[in-house]
This record gives C-alpha cells, structure tokens and sequence, in this order.
C-alpha cells in the first residue's frame, strides 16, 4: 500500500480526482495556484449566501417561516444562539452571533464536504484550522479589550490573589506567562482538535477503501476484503457525518466559551 | 480607505503567490502531512472574512433582527394571552359569584312562591267550601219548599177528594156502615 498515494486522497491538490478517472486540474491565476481546498472553501462561502440571504429576506418579517429547509436552517441558528452563544458568553452576547454562526456554517460546510466523493474536508489541513483558530484567538483579545480594556484584559489574565507583601512581585509575571501561555494552547488545541478529527477519520475512510484496490491476487480475497471493507467504509461515512457536525459545533462553543471567559475578569 | 484595501490586497496577492503549496506528491517520499501552506491559510482568512462581512450586512442583521422582533411579538402575544387569562378568570368568579346568588334568589323564590301557593290552596280550599255549604244550605232549603209545596197540593187535593168524595155521599143513602167504609177509604186513600 503506497501511504503517499493514500495522503494524496485526505490531502490539499490542485487536481480534482472524481469517480470513473475523470480528473480536473485547476488553473494557476495570476500566480497563484488554485488548489481545491481553495476552490471547496469558496463553494462553501457561496452556498452559505445562497442559503441564508434568502432566508434572511424570510425571518426578518418576524413571522414564522414556512418549508422544511429553512426551519432546519432556523432550527440550527436557534440552537446556537439559545444553547451556545448566550449561555457561554453570558450579557451582549447577541453582538457575537454573526461571527459564531459564520464560524459554525464555514467549518461544518468544510468537513461536510469530504464526504462527497472526489471533494476533501478543508478542515483536514491544519493550514485551515490554523487559522480558524488564529480567528477565534483575535475575536477573544478584541471582546476582552472591549469589555475590560486593552490593558485590563491582559492585566486580569493573572488571577486576583492575596499574596504576602513581595511574592505578588515575583508570582503574578510568572502567573502571567503562564496564563497566557495557556490562552495560546487553548487555541492551539482548538486548531488541532478539528483538524485531527476530520484527518484521522478521511484517512481511515481513505485506508478502509484502498484495501479494495490493494487485493488483486486472488478473485475469492477480493471479494472477501472488499465486501467488510465497503461496509466498514460506510460505518465511518455515517461516523464522519456525525463528526462533521460534532467537530463544528465543539469548536464554536469553545470559541463562544473563550469569549465569554475573556470578557469577565478571573 | 481605498488605499488601505489595495494594500492590503497586494500584500495577500503577495504572500499568496510567493508561498506555493507543497503537495503530498512533491514532498519527502512517505511523508504523512504536507507543510503549512501560507496561500491556503490566506485564502481560508480572505474567503472567512469576505463571507463573514457579506452574511453580517445581508443575512445575520436581517436574520436577528426578525428573530429579536417575533422574539417580542411572542412575548407581547404571551403577556395579552396571561392577561386576557387573568381577565377571564375575575369573569369567571365574578360569574360564579352571581350564580350562588341566583341559586339563593332562586331558592327564596322558590320557598316564597311555595308558602303563596299553600294559602292560596288554602284560601281557594276555604271558598270552596264554603260554597259548597252554601249551595247544600240552599239545596235542603228547595228540598223543604218543595215538600212544603208537595204537602200543601197534597193538603189541596185531599180536601178536594174530600169534597168530591162528599159529594158522592151525599147523593148516595148513607147508613153508618157505608159512612164508616167510606171514612176508611178515604183515610187509607190519603194515607197514601
């Protein structure tokens, strides 16, 4: 098994690879090559305003919405307003909506992507949860600055303690570092924790699937390998379903979480 | 404004093109992750902050806004619907209040117009009784004018038959036993 071939099917490329050897190679504009991470990431911007400026024109009525689809659609923003954003982040919590709910739609577009076949999940390179990470990090600082002050929030990262007179001097810089040493791997966490999940299950789908090309010794073995490997294949499918979602909705409620932790003092 | 964006986009363009992902193919032979790729990195924050900027202008403010607004419509339609409950409910004792006193009225009346009927009865009861004294009081009165009568034509026909009875006697020869006969017949014709 040729573990770089497998990497190629989890991994960013500039060549779409769909079912049947059909392949399409993406372009170099203007020097810079598209990759289809690239191009997923921005069919995922235009589904979202496909989706939710029409059913903007609908709710800002205030009367209830009528189909399927857009309650679903509802049903979601409800859920992260009532259960995520206002019980994390606490008062104001409203202003954070858009941010979150972009956050949430963004990252469960791209890992719901990978489970089209000849697509990928964006968020199985951490180039991307890097940065959705690096995002959830500047929207903590800019919240806690506004709610405590620019200094005040880097101030109150040091828990308030009493502490005999001198050892404040000594404890509180290094308490300090520590603290925001620990900001930062919070964020970290955050990058990793996505980009793992959605890794580590493509390329467990990836392996289940290429034991059926590997086999090609025997008619009887293949048969024998492909029919569990297919079914195994299908379990995960249905697992990186569920994943997809769990994955966006723990980074969105951690953010909502490191929000609202930064903008109350210890 | 203007300037600040056109920088910042020749910077990205820069950054962007200057940085070429490595692929999975182009890499160490059996390596398992690609290195960071700054292009991809720039195009997920363009891409996120492009999309983030159009949905909060066109779809969240709208979305919250009418979210906030039926927010309140519910609560306002909750507060008359409380409202209009408690209404309801003073209505109801109000309503149950009156039907015990109605009930009670109702009961008095009841007794009172049972009590007129009873003297009514009872008057009623009284009259007819006395009407019906005075109709038998008038009755046996007729009764006795009438035997009275009946005696007095009876009185007048005897006398009559007397006379007639005479007045055979006295164109027939009378002897004392024939007198005594016709004496006889006479009082037995009369008593009669």
């Amino acid at each position: 098994m040729d573990t770089a071939k497998l990497f190629e099917h989890v991994n960013d490329s500039h060549v779409f690879e769909f079912p049947f050897g059909c392949e399409i190679e993406l372009p170099v504009i203007c020097g810079v090559q598209l990759t289809k991470f690239m191009v997923i990431e921005t069919l995922v911007a235009l589904i979202m305003l496909l989706l939710f400026i029409p059913l903007a024109r609908k709710i800002k009525t205030g009367q209830p919405i009528r189909g399927r689809f857009s309650n679903l659609l509802e049903v979601f923003l409800l859920f992260l307003r009532d259960d995520v954003v206002r019980p994390s982040i606490g008062h104001g919590a409203d202003k954070f909506l858009p941010l979150i709910w972009t956050t949430f739609f963004f990252i469960l577009g791209m890992n719901l992507f990978g489970m089209l076949p000849g697509f990928g999940s964006p968020t199985a390179s951490y180039s991307v949860t890097c940065v959705m990470a690096v995002f959830a990090l500047v929207s903590l600082i800019i919240a806690g600055s506004v709610a405590q002050g620019p200094i005040g929030f880097w101030v109150h990262q040091v828990p308030s303690m009493s502490l005999p007179f001198g050892l404040g001097f000594i404890l509180k810089p290094m308490l300090f570092v520590i603290e925001v040493f620990g900001l930062m791997v919070k964020h970290f966490v955050l990058m990793v924790r996505l980009f793992a999940n959605m890794f580590a299950g493509h390329l467990v789908l990836a392996v289940f699937t290429t034991f059926i090309t590997v086999i090609t010794s025997s008619w009887l073995l293949w048969v024998c390998v492909s029919a569990p490997s297919m079914a195994l294949a299908i379990a995960i499918s249905l697992l990186e379903i569920f994943v997809a979602f769990l994955q966006a909705y723990i980074f969105v409620f951690l953010m909502s979480l490191f929000i609202g932790m930064g903008r109350h003092a210890h | 404004m203007k300037k600040h964006l056109f920088a910042l986009s020749a910077a990205i363009y820069s950054v962007m093109s200057m940085t070429p992902c490595v692929f999975a193919e182009g890499s160490e032979e059996g390596a398992a992750l690609p290195p960071f790729c700054a292009d991809l990195a720039l195009w997920t924050a363009v891409t996120f902050v492009l999309v983030l900027i159009v949905l909060w202008k066109f779809a969240w403010g709208p979305i919250i806004e009418g979210l906030d607004k039926r927010e309140q419509y519910v609560l306002d339609q909750r507060s008359d619907a409380e409202k209009a409950n408690a209404d309801a409910k003073a209505l109801l004792e109000d309503y149950k209040k009156q039907l015990a006193n109605a009930k009670a009225d109702i009961q008095q009346m009841k007794a009172e117009a049972q009590a007129n009927a009873e003297k009514s009865a009872a008057l009623l009861m009284s009259k007819a009784m006395a009407s019906v004294e005075a109709e038998k009081k008038a009755a046996t009165q007729e009764i006795t004018n009438a035997k009275i009568q009946a005696q007095k034509e009876l009185a007048a026909q005897s006398a009559a038959l007397a006379v007639e009875l005479a007045g055979k006697i006295l164109k027939q020869e009378l002897n004392p036993q024939s007198h005594q006969k016709l004496i006889d017949q006479a009082v037995a014709k009369f008593g009669k």
